[in-house]
């Protein structure tokens, strides 16, 4: 590894156990080691905002919120599939009731078919 | 409790602080880095049968998370650019001195062109690595590495102009 890559490396990782190894037998290479290892701490402090207490009770609230609302959108829909289920057999065993009048009574039908023309 | 709860509120306790910080740089607001993390864990609820692999779960999580993000410029109730880099917020320093240079070292990274801050925070704030990195951003690892690289350098350097100037302002 020659001092460019090195470098490249030491920058793009700190933290890079085999550029930390090259660097055992160098006290130049050591004294960067420890420059960005130190620059690295800087970064990761600057970068540790206070956090809202209450962030994971919110996440939790919000997902029970939706669970619940969830569970309760399937029920409706268990009741809808339990409607149609039944709704074709129940509509086939009315069937004949309401249209016993226009097809069994020829009068009747010639009545509502006058009454629909005007 | 089920299974499934017991195992996402594990996620929840883990994740969610590292998530929120990085939700944070991404864009800038606390209440918006909050809103990301909170529709990002939904999300993740509601498919949490995809993730085999709890050891995949930063990866998993970061990915919807960015979507998310991504999702926030597609609907335009937000402009970038319309942050306020002022409203940096202080983290937990003491003296007066050590907010001074953490407020400098924010400023800075504000700055940094997102192609070269995201790496970054991912490696930094959510202590992923190259192939981590590399896969949620879908790049390959060398450019990974490269941008990485740059992204340091860049702050080392405006940094040391930062202090200098505020040396030679102070003579």
């Amino acid at each position: 590894m020659d001092e460019l890559e090195f470098r490249r490396r030491l920058f793009a990782d700190p933290n890079d156990k085999d550029v930390i190894a090259q660097a055992d037998t160098d006290p130049a290479k050591q004294r960067l080691v420890k420059e960005m290892q130190d620059f690295d701490a800087t970064l990761h402090s600057a970068l540790d905002i206070s956090v809202p207490d209450d962030l994971a009770q919110k996440i939790l609230a919000k997902q029970q919120a939706d669970t619940e609302t969830s569970s309760k959108q399937s029920a409706e829909v268990k009741q809808l599939a339990w409607y149609r289920r039944f709704k074709a057999p129940l509509a086939t065993l009315l069937q004949p009731y309401w249209l016993s009048p226009c097809t069994l009574q020829p009068q009747f039908r010639r009545h509502y078919m006058r009454a629909n023309t005007r | 409790m089920t299974t499934k709860q017991k195992r996402y509120e594990s996620l929840v306790q883990v994740y969610n602080k590292e998530l929120y910080r990085f939700a944070y740089w991404l864009c800038q607001d606390p209440t918006i880095a909050e809103d990301l993390v909170q529709e990002t864990f939904l999300r993740a609820w509601r498919s949490l049968d995809a993730l085999q692999d709890d050891s995949a779960a930063k990866s998993w999580l970061l990915t919807i998370l960015r979507r998310e993000n991504a999702r926030r410029f597609e609907r335009k109730q937000f402009d970038y650019a319309d942050v306020e880099q002022d409203t940096l917020v202080d983290s937990t320093s003491a003296s007066p001195d050590s907010q001074t240079e953490q407020m400098m070292v924010q400023r800075q990274i504000s700055l940094l062109s997102p192609e070269y801050r995201e790496p970054l925070l991912l490696q930094v704030v959510m202590g992923c690595s190259g192939e981590e990195i590399a896969q949620i951003l879908e790049l390959n690892k060398n450019t990974v590495m490269t941008r990485l690289y740059r992204a340091r350098n860049q702050l080392k350097e405006a940094l040391t102009q930062v202090t200098e100037t505020a040396k030679g302002a102070s003579n």
